[in-house]
Parts: structure tokens; sequence; C-alpha cells
């Protein structure tokens, strides 16, 4: 598949469903009936447009041979690609542990093990003496910055104070 | 002759009122808290403003607007700092200077890029004060004309104009564009109190919030893209310095570009709900217009800084406007402000400038020096900043994750945008491995529900007439030149296009 | 010697100010187990900077610090969002703490009875009514309309031709008293043109001065500027008597339509709080109000004082929740 025919599917999928849920909307009491479905039905044709022409202009290419062709994929690029995803998956993980526990345990330990995560993460867990110190630095100058200077209120957690 | 005389004998007592040492010291003090509230992700100048009201207690209402003020203008000498070195922009209305500053970095030249938006910042600031020096009455009167149809014809040209002139294929800006405004729907209807495309999450009832998304689409998917760079070992932070002051050539360059850019930066940010996005949009859009190498624009064209850079700080200085004459707050920083001088028992309104001109020209004075004061500061901040580049990648990267998940709490102190944060940072992802264009996405998503409520006021207050927009003159010539920056754009793509297949073909 | 002396005398002077920070108040209720803040006080604020909510959080930090009311620091959070719901449901996730306030106004009502909100009044530790807002009606100065009557009567001649602006959104304190002056001089509620205007006073009053829209419903402190400037003329005001600073404007009274309508704010804790917390917040409170700040900053902000305590408070609420209902029935919110 090539990258204007996926975008031109997205955009269609989205449209449809878009247009879809729009059209579902109740109607309302107050207000002008028409109102708060008119926009979305404008930019839901938008999307199925956009859409369109991309895929139409995609297997015209393809018709006349001027399509782009994805480059094959070596043994290399597909476990280095392989790799990539995992990161990225572990990244979201850590992302989402660190908001379950954000709240509870308190800003300056939670964001401690998140930091500790990504690091190990991208800079290996051979450097873990560099990894805690900047895990621990980052979150102690971040919470002195926003919770003492700009008085933002970080949850304080199990470390009251 | 005699306004003339009057006005200037006002500044002269604007003048006084700004050089006191202790009005120096805060214009000092606020310009710097805003420059690096600008640099942190999440942080925006309406917070640093509130973090200041208490302080302000201990002022003088003179001095308390002075150092406000110093705050949200030094916002914008710090937003465009990370969009130029990372790609990641540090609050709306720096989007646009990642369109050539990023590209300028990679080249080794983010220490010009940086002196440029900084120079850039600074012509922006003084032509804007003089502009409100001399026509704050006129412009501010003009502005009130501005009814809805003409909101609507603004941001639709913005946003059109904004994605036939950027880079890459111009259906896929489109569709990157209705993606922006399908996320802008979601929430509360604010014209009849419907809730839409909520899935019943409660989390989503106040709507999608921009800087979330902004965070997401560049700061988390640039770590992700950054990721696949460590993987193949090649170094990216080959970022050489650069040569950090613009060279007599570059200046002349960006000269006209900034000269038209602070004037239109200005004049939009006046207008009531607009800000400096869509300043730094039309700007943009300007220069790749009238330039004669627009094929440079997004390749590192060091006007494509300079231009947004100038018109986002005039915008600032326009957004003071409405404040200083009709005591109206055009924005949420704006808002913050009226109410920290409420509270010090000065209420802006239309005798402001009668009732206290210590207030309203000591602020418009203290500009001048406040900007002054800001270029001496970030001029010598561009070398250890750049410096910074030299991290490498594998401490860069999670410090860069970490300010944006810690950067994105504030905004509405809740976890689940950390959800949301990472969904858009795979989104970005995704759309940069489809080249599409992120920029649409996140401006539609910024104006879309203004562009929305404003077209349907505008239906409301004709009875529903559409021809409304066609009526009122100056929606009118937007809507014209909408329809003309389309035209002109898709026969630049099928022109290219055409070049393309003849040279496959020879 | 001198150094002693002087040493001595400062000891003395710090104890009689300790008798003074103490007082009576205090020793009243020293049979009763005490309670102090424990860490840093968080007032929530369930809005963006700059509005309304925003400013009684800030009245009330300024005065309770400058005052010396409480000796731990005090912060404001915002949390805005569902007309105050999201900031209210984050006060209740700190259920029984006495560290924790948040401010609240007549929405909490409206958002309950109009159905975008469970909560009410009864999932919080209710503390003090604060104070209030009065509601006008604007229109701009070169205007035909000099009073209520000529403007409604023109409205129900022709409401097509006159969109009446309103803001934040429908359903609240400003739309609700415009829909109640409608009912009252026959106009009905289904044929008003309403535009909403998400900015409220910010984009409300430039709509009006530039012709946009023909009419605002608004608080009052948002065009008494405009007013005084001689850029608006307001219609009348929804309060019992004529206010000291508007001594020509009529209230709604007056001009022979039965309505005050007070856009009050009060102050709450999460659900869960102990006597304890209660009474220390209600005695500091009671001295908040009494407070010359609180009286200076209220003015510049153009709210009045409306005090009243947790149970004259409480009275009110179930008072105000009945009536209230009735009114929206009446003008046709409520089905």
């Amino acid at each position: 598949m090539t990258k204007n025919l996926a975008a031109g599917l997205i955009s269609l999928v989205l449209g449809v469903v878009y247009l879809f849920m729009t059209l579902r909307l109740p109607d309302v009491s107050i207000g002008d009936p028409l109102g708060p479905k008119l926009f979305p039905v404008l930019v839901g044709m938008g999307a199925l447009i956009s859409g369109a022409l991309l895929v139409v202009g995609d297997i015209r290419a393809a018709k006349g041979g001027g399509r782009q062709r994805a480059d094959e994929e070596t043994a290399v690029e597909r476990s280095a690609r392989k790799a990539l995803y995992g990161k990225i998956g572990l990244t979201i993980l850590a992302g989402m542990v660190y908001g379950f526990i954000l709240d509870t345990v308190g800003y300056l330990i939670s964001t401690f093990v998140f930091m500790m995560i990504l690091m190990c993460l991208v800079n290996t867990i051979r450097r873990m003496a560099e990894n805690t110190i900047i895990s621990l630095g980052f979150s102690v100058v971040t919470y002195v910055l926003f919770a003492t200077i700009f008085q933002v209120s970080l949850p304080r957690g199990i470390l009251a104070f | 002759m005699n306004l003339q005389l009057g006005t200037f004998s006002y500044l002269m007592l604007g003048f006084r009122q700004a050089i006191t040492p202790i009005n120096l010291v805060w214009l000092t003090a606020g310009g710097l808290l805003g420059t690096i509230i600008g640099m942190l992700p999440g942080l925006g100048p309406a917070t640093g403003i509130a973090v200041l009201i208490p302080i302000t207690y201990g002022m003088n209402p003179a001095t308390a607007l002075i150092t406000m003020a110093a705050i949200y203008y030094g916002a914008m000498f710090g937003g465009s700092r990370s969009s130029i070195m990372l790609n990641i922009p540090g609050c709306a209305s720096s989007i646009v200077t990642c369109f050539d500053g990023y590209p300028m970095t990679q080249k080794g030249e983010a220490g010009k890029a940086l002196a440029t938006s900084a120079i850039a910042s600074f012509v922006g600031g003084m032509i804007s004060v003089v502009m409100m020096i001399f026509l704050t009455m006129p412009v501010a009167n003009a502005a009130l004309k501005f009814g809805p149809a003409e909101m609507f014809s603004v941001m639709l040209f913005a946003l059109t104009a904004t994605v036939a002139l950027s880079q890459g294929s111009i259906v896929k800006g489109f569709a990157s564009l209705a993606i922006g405004f399908m996320l802008s729907t979601i929430g509360i209807d604010a014209q009849t109190g419907l809730q839409r495309f909520t899935l019943g999450i409660t989390e989503l009832q106040d709507g999608v919030d921009f800087l979330v998304v902004m965070i997401g689409l560049y700061a988390v998917a640039e770590v992700f893209r950054n990721y696949s760079a460590i993987d193949r070992k090649y170094e990216i932070s080959t970022k050489s310095i650069g040569k950090v002051f613009m060279t007599r050539e570059d200046l002349k360059k960006c000269l006209m570009p900034m000269l038209r850019s602070s004037p239109l930066g200005f004049v939009v940010g006046v207008l009531p709900g607009m800000g400096g996005s869509i300043a730094t949009m039309m700007a943009y859009a300007m220069e790749k217009q009238i330039s004669r190498h627009p094929e440079e624009f997004g390749k590192g064209a060091i006007e494509g800084v300079a231009a947004p850079e100038a018109a986002n700080n005039a915008a600032s200085s326009g957004a003071m406007v409405p404040l200083l004459t009709m005591g109206i707050p055009g924005s949420g920083t704006t808002a913050v402000m009226l109410g920290a001088l409420m509270m010090l028992g000065v209420r802006p309104g239309p005798l402001l400038f009668q009732q206290h001109p210590e207030v309203a020209w000591g602020v418009i004075a203290s500009m001048i020096v406040g900007n002054v004061i800001l270029i001496i500061i970030n001029l010598p901040l561009v070398v250890p900043l750049v410096r910074l580049l030299n991290i490498p990648q594998r401490i860069l990267l999670p410090i860069i994750m970490g300010l944006a998940f810690m950067g994105t709490y504030p905004i509405n102190y809740s976890t689940f945008d950390f959800f949301l944060l990472s969904l858009f940072g795979l989104v970005g992802y995704a759309m940069s491995r489809l080249d599409m264009p992120i920029p649409p996405l996140v401006l539609a998503l910024i104006l879309g529900s203004n562009a929305e409520q404003s077209m349907r006021r505008a239906l409301t207050i004709s009875n529903g007439n559409p021809m409304t927009f066609l009526q009122k003159p100056i929606s009118l010539v937007f809507i014209i030149l909408t329809v003309l920056s389309l035209v002109y754009s898709f026969t630049r793509e099928a022109k290219a296009k055409r070049k393309r297949s003849e040279g496959v073909a020879a | 010697m001198k150094v002693t002396r002087r040493i001595l005398r400062a000891v003395f002077v710090m104890l009689c100010a300790a008798m003074m920070i103490v007082g009576p108040g205090h020793m009243a209720g020293a049979t009763m187990k005490t309670w102090k803040p424990t860490g840093t006080i968080e007032i929530i604020a369930p809005a963006n900077p700059g509005g309304g909510w925003d400013m009684l959080a800030r009245i009330m930090q300024r005065t309770l610090t400058e005052g010396k009311l409480v000796d731990r620091p005090i912060i404001i959070t915002h949390k805005p969002g569902g007309g105050g719901a999201t900031g209210w449901t984050y006060l209740n996730r700190h259920q029984g703490s006495g560290n924790y306030l948040a401010v609240n106004s007549s929405l909490i009502l409206f958002n309950n009875l109009l159905g975008s909100s469970e909560l009410t009044y009864k999932d919080f530790t209710v503390l003090a009514n604060l104070e209030t807002e009065w509601e006008a009606v604007a229109v701009s100065a070169d205007s035909p309309y000099k009073t209520g009557k000529e403007f409604f009567e023109a409205l129900k001649a022709n409401p097509a031709k006159m969109p009446i602006g309103v803001g934040p959104s429908l359903g609240n304190d400003d739309h609700v008293q415009f829909l109640m002056l409608a009912t009252t001089y026959g106009v009905p509620a289904k044929s008003i043109n309403f535009v909403v205007y998400p900015g409220a006073g910010g984009e409300l009053v430039p709509a009006l001065l530039g012709g946009h829209i023909k009419g605002l419903t608004i608080g009052l402190g948002e065009v008494l500027e405009q007013y005084k400037a001689g850029k608006m003329r307001i219609l009348g005001v929804s309060s019992e008597e004529r206010l000291e600073e508007l001594p020509d404007v009529p209230t709604w009274k007056e001009q022979g339509v039965d309505l005050v309508f007070a856009h009050w704010r009060g102050v709450m804790g999460p659900k869960g709080m102990t006597p304890e917390q209660v009474a220390y917040w209600e005695d500091v409170i009671a001295k908040m109000v009494q407070h010359p700040l609180w009286f200076e900053q209220l003015a510049n902000m153009e709210q009045y004082p409306f005090y009243m305590n947790k149970a004259k408070y409480e009275a009110f609420l179930a008072e105000q929740t009945a009536s209230m209902k009735s009114l929206l029935t009446e003008v046709g919110l409520i089905k």
C-alpha cells in the first residue's frame, strides 16, 4: 500500500464514521435544530472528498505506472523497525503506569520511576548511575520549578509536606 | 497638531513612569520570567501572570501592568526556542516558526535562526508599540466592526492559506485539516449545550485541549521518530552552533518581511478572539506568496522565521489594545491582567486613558524599554541554548518525553490527558510516516471551535441566510482571497505534477 | 543589660500579639477538640483564571493571608470544565480533608436542575455564602429603547431582528434572568434569537458596541465601565433597591416586574469534613467577612457582600433549589 492510498483510506473511514455519528445526534430543544449538525456535516464531507481524491489519484497513478513503489524492506530494516515499535510500546506503557500512580503515590516518586524507565529504555541499563542522577534531578528540579515557583498544584502523595 | 502634542507629552509621562528603578527591575524580571515560561511546555503567559498576582498586591497599578505585559511579550520571545531547536512549538503562536526554523537547525544554522527570531520579535514589538501610540483608537474602533461573519471568513482564509502554502500534498493537507476540525467539535456545543462526539467519556465533555494534542503530535512523536535514529547509530547531533549573528545579507533579506508582518500581526492581534496563531499563519502565507523564491520556504528560509516571529510579538501588543481602550479582554491572558488590575482598584474601561493616564501610557512606554531589555537578554542566550543541542540524544530524548508528560498534567490536572498524549504521539508518528502535514490538524483544532461558533452566530444573526458571508464587504474580500489561494495552490500542484511526468518521459 | 531588656520587651510584644490573634473566640471553642490546617491550603476555582470564581478565590486568599487569619500558605488551583463540575469533582477527591476548599455559585443548582450534572450541594460540606453580583440587561447607547418595557415590546414585535447576546453558555443566571423578564413581558421564550458567546463579557461587550447584537443579558460588573463612559445604556438591574453607584438605573421591581435575582457565590469543602474542621472554617470565614480588606476587594470587583453562615446558607440553598425549579419550569427550560 502506498502512503497516499493509506492516507486516503484513513480520511475516508474517519469521514464516514464521523458523518454517521453526526446524523445520529439528537435534535435540540433550545437553539436552532440544524445548528449543531451543520458544521460537522461540512467537515465530514471535506474529509470524504479529500480521501476520495487521494484514493482515486493513487489508483490512476498506479495505472499510469507513475506510482512510487515502497522500497523492499531488508531483514536488517525489519528488525530495526520491530525494535522501534517495541520501544514506542514500552514508552506508552510507562506513560500509562505514570498516569495510574501519579495521584496516589505523588509527583516526586512517580516521576522518578517514569524517568528511570525511559532512561533505561533509551540510555541502556548499563549506564545506571547516569540514569539515576538524571531521573532524580529531573523530578526534583521540575517539582521545585512548578510546585514552588509557579505554584502549580502537583500531587503530593505519600511524601506529604 | 494639538492632538500630536498631547500624545507626545503623555508619552513622556509614560516614559517617566517606565524608567523608575523599581519599574525597570520588574520589567526585567517579568521579561525573564516570560521568556522562561514561553520555553516550558504547557505553561503559557496566562499561567505566568496568574502566578504573579499575589506579588502585584504590593505594587502600584502601573508597575503591576508593566510587569504583566512584560511576561506576555517575554513569552513570545521564549516560545519559539524549542520550535527552532527541536521542532516542538512551546505555544500555539510558535507552530509556524517550526516550518523554517527547524530546517535551519538541521542545516546547522540553529544559532542564526534563534538570533533571527529574537531580532524579528524585537522589530515586531517596536513597530507595534509605535502603532499603538498613534493608532490605538482608530484601530480599536475599526475592530468593533468585525462581526461573526467577518471572523469566520478571516479564519477560513488563514487556514486554507496555510494548507495551500505549506509543504507537501495539498489534498493531504486538507485531509489533515478536516481531522483537526473533527477534533474541535468534540464536547459540549456552546450554542445549544448539546454533547457531541464524546463517546460517553466525561473527560471529553469540555473538548480535547489543543495543548495536549500539540505536545503529543510534536514532542512525543518527535521522540518516537528519533528512537529509530539512535538504533541506526547515526548521530544527528551534528547541529553545530553556526553563525550566531545574522550577516548583513540576512538582515537585508528579513527587513521587508519584518516590516510587512509587524503591522499585520498588530492588526490581527487587536481583533477580538483572534490571536498570535492566526497572525503568524497570515504573515507566513503572505511572505511565501510574494517571495521571489517561494520554493525555499519550508526548507530553511530565513524569512520564514523572521515573518511569523515579528507578527506574533506584534499581535501580543495588539491584544493589549482592546484591554487598554475599552476594558475588553480579548484573550485568556488579557482577562487575567484585567482581573489583577481590578483587584488593585483600577477598572480598565473606555475612560482608562483619562482617569489613569500614568497606567495606560506607562505600559505603552514600558513596552519600548521592555523590548530593548528582552533583546539584550535573549541574544546572549543563543549560545548556551545551542550548546544544549550537543547533549546526546540518548539523554535528551527521555528529558523531552518527561517534560511532555509533566507539562501536560497542569493543563487539566487530569491523568486522562496522559492517555490522549500517548494517542496523539502515535497519531503524529503515523502521520509523518504517511507524509501527512501536522500543522493543519493542530491549527484547525485551535481555531475550529471559534470558526464554527462564528459561522453559526453569523447565521443566527442573519436568520439562517448564508449570503451574509458575501454581503459584508470585509467578509467578501476574505472569501475571495480564500478561493484565490485554493485555485493558486491547485494549479501550482498540477503544474508540478506535469513537470514531474514530463521528466519521467524524457 | 540593654540587650536583655530589648529581648524582654520583644517577648512581651510577641505575647500580646499572640493573645490578640488567639482571641476570645478561640477560648469559647476550647471545650471542643480543635483542628487546624495541616498543610498547604488549596482553594479550587473551577474555572480559568480571570473569571468571577477566580476573583473570589483570590480575594479569599488575599484576605486570609494578609489578614493573618490562617498560618498556612494558600494556593489557588484552576480546574475549568463542566460549568464547575470538573473542579467540584476534584474537590471530592480529597474527602474528609480540611485543607481543600472550593468556591461555588448558583450554577451548582442550575447544573443539577437542568440535568447537565449529577452533583448537588448535598454532595459537599457547604460552609458559607460570601457575595453576590447583580444582573443587568444592556443595550448600546444609540439604541432607541429607554426602558425595559419598550425593549421587550420591540422584541415581541420582531424577535428575528433582535439577536440577544448571552455567555458563556445557555442555562446560566444571565440566560434565566432574560427568560424570566421575557415571560413577564409576554415574549414567547422560543422566539428569542439568543446568540451564545463562550468568551462571555470579553466577546459580548464588543459584539454589542459593534452593533452585531441588539441587547445583552450579563452580570452588572461587565458593563458598568461602558455605562459610565456613555457607550451603553442599562435598562434595569436585578437588585432589590437602586444601587448606590447607579442612581439613574431603575431596578426591575420598580418597572413592575417581580424579579430580584442574585448571582451569589459561596464556599464549600469536600464531603465528610469533621465537625472540628467545619468549626475551624466557620470561625475563620466569619472573621474574613468582617475584615476591611474583604470589603475593599469586593467593591473593587463590583461584587456585593452577601454573607450567610453555614446554617443560614443550607436553608437558603434548599429554598433556592425549590424556587429555581419552579422558575425554570415556568420559562420552559425544564419540562
